[in-house]
């Protein structure tokens, strides 16, 4: 259930990127729960057509999943309809784009950028219309074949390392929860049912949304036949190589393809294709746990680490995986040793490296087994939950003070502690203990729990213990992380409306540059072109705090 | 209390109990005074055992869960001298508090005595160098009676970290400081060679103990700035905790909190539209100056 703030957030980007109507509808989904057509149009006051678009763009941008529910058996009268629920989480990782088109130019190049670029842009696309938006930035023929061909090997090099996938499922239908009870009709049915019902209370809509419109692994990252290059027979010696994996499977399948290939390239050229934000916020988790184990434990440890996560990446389901699959210290070295910078890494230094990382004082990586010189995996959901645990520390360090984040500390080593206890071994003298215990306490970041001696809860017999719950503190951090973005964006904004008069000269005269007009008569003071420079730098700011502030709150949503 | 006739049978059996408790060393028993004195009731040695205890003559301890009798010595027989039972109570209550100290309501209460009257008692007990008022550094305005001949609990003194009731936060400082320089110059220590160091260091003039110094190294840890590792200590033949900097302290900043939402005090009363809004928030005005 995602929070005040993060709801807040996600609206205003909404509003920002597509306007004041679909703001509308993605409001009402957002803090009013799924909706129908008919509902929305209710309750937004859009005409039919104004509703359609509105959900059209909702759904081709990803940030709203629909999904139909078939009658239930039990009441036959009742008509199907399609439900509409907003992907929250989804909308929210739309602040994230700057930062994948970053990773994607880094790791891939400038074409595999632009044909993310267009998937962000546009939502989702076919790869017919990426090869045609690409096409359309040029005249020349030549060039234009060769710019396809580059497209549809950029799209290849998107998918095959997953951060481009199919669309999902555009309107799934929900089985009706209590098909097969109905006919036996007993009682212990009902319970069954009962309990089904509870589960599914359980599922928020948006991750049943999710779920069931997922499209099944395999045909997620499918190449349609037009990239793969089959019209001109064979795959390539590249494709082959980069295939090699799964080539028996890929070739039983071509053979098939063959017998149907006329109606299935109908099909794929209908297919669109959108950005797998699941896969970025995994290697970003990937990055982000090696950086901390570095940090931590030195550069060896964080080596093995990284080849762990980079060599396991495959066999993850969800993001949030708690553990990695198991690597050996043998498979480890021979990887190292193939990478440039891992050559002269020696495998007894591994070895010590894992083994600390195992040790209960860190405890990041657990031994599986003895195998190829030990086996380990690495502890995902520990080494997340030390990440957070810092980053609220220097929160409550840097808003609190010194002795809060002691006693925060403190609180987490010993689990629950007496206000005397804290200030002996904190050291603070008992007035300031309780000042800042109960300064911690008003902004939740230290919870209080009271265990009374007798039945009547008199405080002169009750135990007042103080102690630090992690997982609600962080949910709070979170909530305040979204507000403090939404607030930078709002700040931005604020400033962009004072200057407004001022940018929209700028834009004046830059339009009469581009037109030629050399020598405009409109130029700027010199008191209005450091306003235009104070601007600049206080947008830039703001522009990458917030980049930066939506790092963090990955950590906290995501990881 | 009336003196009792010196010929009567009475003071002849308390003679006789007074001098067996004379006689032996660590006092005597009920049961010792009963094997002894064969032919007097019990009801009589009762008696008898109670006139001589409250005329401060014999004593009574517990060892073992069993009570003994002992004579009390002269020093203290003059100091009880002609104390009455309300003043006897007082003290007893005094002493029951042991080196916790009793605060005078609390005396009250328990006494059932008057405030003035108290008072009083107080004073005489005070004067007959009986109890003595120790300021309580949990709350400095209060007055802690205990024994005199009581050493003060640590909890009402404050322990070393206390002068004249007061919380030296300043010496801790620099003990933290010495101990932190301590750690980071040698890489790695045990509390011992902390100790040692403080003291020939020079930063401290009151004598620590080596809990004290475990205190203050345990701060360091929840600082995160030392961290505690047990490790094989070759010349203890044992594992050992040592003290080393933490390679990971608390970061000073971190995304959120290097803008301004991250350290707002006020930052749930923060919306678009109301008295604090991020439009006309004074601290994104200050961040945002150049």
């Amino acid at each position: 259930m995602p929070s005040k703030h993060a709801k807040k957030l996600a609206c205003e980007i909404v509003v920002d990127q597509f306007g004041e109507q679909v703001g509308k509808v993605c409001q009402t989904l957002v803090f009013k729960g799924q909706h129908s057509l008919p509902d929305l149009g209710r309750v937004t006051e859009l005409t039919p057509p104004q509703l359609r678009n509105c959900v059209l763009v909702l759904s081709q941008h990803n940030c709203v999943q629909a999904y139909r529910v078939e009658p239930d058996a039990e009441n036959p009268r009742t008509r199907p309809q399609v439900l509409y629920v907003a992907l929250v989480s989804r909308i929210l990782q739309r602040l994230r784009f700057p930062r994948m088109l970053l990773h994607v130019k880094e790791e891939l190049g400038p074409d595999a950028e632009a044909v993310l670029e267009g998937l962000i842009e546009h939502g989702r696309l076919s790869v017919g219309q990426l090869v045609e938006r690409a096409s359309a930035r040029t005249e020349d023929e030549a060039e234009r074949s060769a710019q396809s061909e580059g497209v549809k090997e950029a799209f290849k090099q998107l998918v095959q390392a997953r951060y481009v996938e199919k669309a999902p499922q555009a309107e799934p239908v929900l089985p009706p929860a209590s098909e097969g009870d109905t006919k036996k009709g007993t009682r212990i049915n009902a319970r069954a049912r009962a309990a089904a019902a509870k589960a599914s209370v359980v599922e928020s809509e948006e991750a049943r949304a999710v779920r069931l419109s997922a499209v099944s692994d395999f045909d997620r990252f499918r190449l349609p036949s037009s990239v793969l290059g089959l019209e001109n027979g064979a795959p390539t010696a590249a494709e082959t190589k980069a295939l090699s994996r799964t080539k028996r499977k890929r070739e039983a399948e071509l053979a098939e393809q063959a017998a149907q290939a006329a109606k299935q390239k109908a099909d794929e050229e209908e297919l669109v294709w959108r950005v797998n934000y699941d896969e970025f916020t995994r290697r970003f988790r990937h990055e982000a746990m090696s950086e901390f184990v570095e940090e931590r434990m030195g550069p060896t440890a964080g080596a093995a680490v990284r080849t762990m996560l980079t060599e396991t990446r495959g066999q993850e389901q969800s993001v949030a995986e708690k553990a990695s699959g198991p690597v050996s210290v043998e498979a480890i070295h021979t990887i190292l040793r193939s990478s440039p910078a891992g050559s002269a890494l020696p495998k007894s230094s591994i070895r010590t490296a894992l083994e600390q990382l195992a040790e209960e004082g860190s405890a990041m990586v657990t031994k599986e087994n003895e195998l190829g010189g030990g086996t380990y995996a690495v502890d995902m959901a520990h080494v997340v939950a030390e990440m957070r645990e810092r980053e609220l520390e220097s929160v409550v360090r840097n808003r609190f003070g010194q002795g809060a984040c002691r006693i925060f500390r403190l609180l987490r080593m010993k689990r629950m502690l007496e206000q005397k206890q804290i200030g002996e071994m904190a050291m603070i003298p008992i007035k300031d203990t309780r000042q800042l215990l109960y300064t911690l306490l008003k902004g939740h970041y230290v919870s209080l729990q009271e265990l009374a001696k007798t039945a009547d809860h008199v405080a002169s017999r009750t135990f007042y213990l103080w102690r630090v719950n992690i997982p609600q503190v962080s949910e709070h951090a979170l909530d305040e992380m979204y507000h403090g973005a939404s607030n930078l964006r709002n700040r931005l904004q604020h400033e962009l409306a004072q200057e407004k008069e001022l940018l929209s000269i700028c834009d004046d005269m830059a339009a009469g540059n581009a037109a030629g007009e050399h020598g405009s008569h409109v130029t700027l003071t010199s008191a209005q072109r450091e306003r235009l420079e104070q601007f600049r730098q206080v947008a830039a700011v703001l522009e990458s705090s917030l980049l930066a502030l939506e790092k963090m709150i990955m950590l906290f949503s995501d990881f | 209390m009336a003196k009792a006739d010196p010929d009567s049978a009475v003071f002849r059996l308390e003679e006789a109990i007074a001098n067996l408790c004379q006689e032996s060393d660590g006092g005597v028993t009920q049961k010792m005074l009963q094997d002894e004195l064969p032919d007097i009731p019990l009801e009589e040695l009762g008696s008898a055992l109670n006139v001589l205890l409250s005329r401060h003559q014999l004593q009574m301890y517990t060892q073992a869960s069993t009570l003994y009798y002992k004579p009390v010595n002269q020093e203290d027989r003059v100091r009880f001298r002609g104390l009455g039972s309300e003043e006897m109570l007082v003290y007893q209550i005094i002493q029951a508090s042991q080196n916790m100290g009793i605060w005078t309501r609390d005396l009250k209460l328990r006494s059932n005595l008057q405030q003035p009257q108290i008072t009083k008692i107080i004073k005489t007990l005070e004067g007959r160098r009986l109890i003595k008022a120790v300021k309580s550094v949990a709350s400095k305005n209060r007055k802690v009676y205990m024994l005199y001949e009581i050493e003060p609990s640590r909890e009402i003194t404050g322990g070393a970290w206390y002068t004249e009731q007061e919380f030296d936060a300043e010496f801790i400082g620099v003990l933290r400081e010495a101990v932190k320089k301590f750690v980071e110059n040698q890489g790695k220590v045990t509390l011992e060679e902390i100790a040692a160091f403080v003291k020939s260091s020079g930063a401290t003039k009151v004598d620590l103990r080596l809990e004290d110094y475990q205190q203050v190294a345990n701060t360091l840890v929840y600082d995160g700035e030392v961290e505690e590792i047990s490790e094989f200590d070759p010349d203890e033949d044992a594992d050992t905790t040592f003290y080393r900097m933490s390679p990971m302290s608390v970061p000073e900043t971190n995304a959120f909190t290097s803008i301004p939402c991250g350290v707002c005090p006020v930052l749930h009363e923060c919306s678009d539209d109301g008295l604090i809004s991020p439009a006309t928030c004074v601290y994104y005005q200050e961040w945002l100056q150049f």
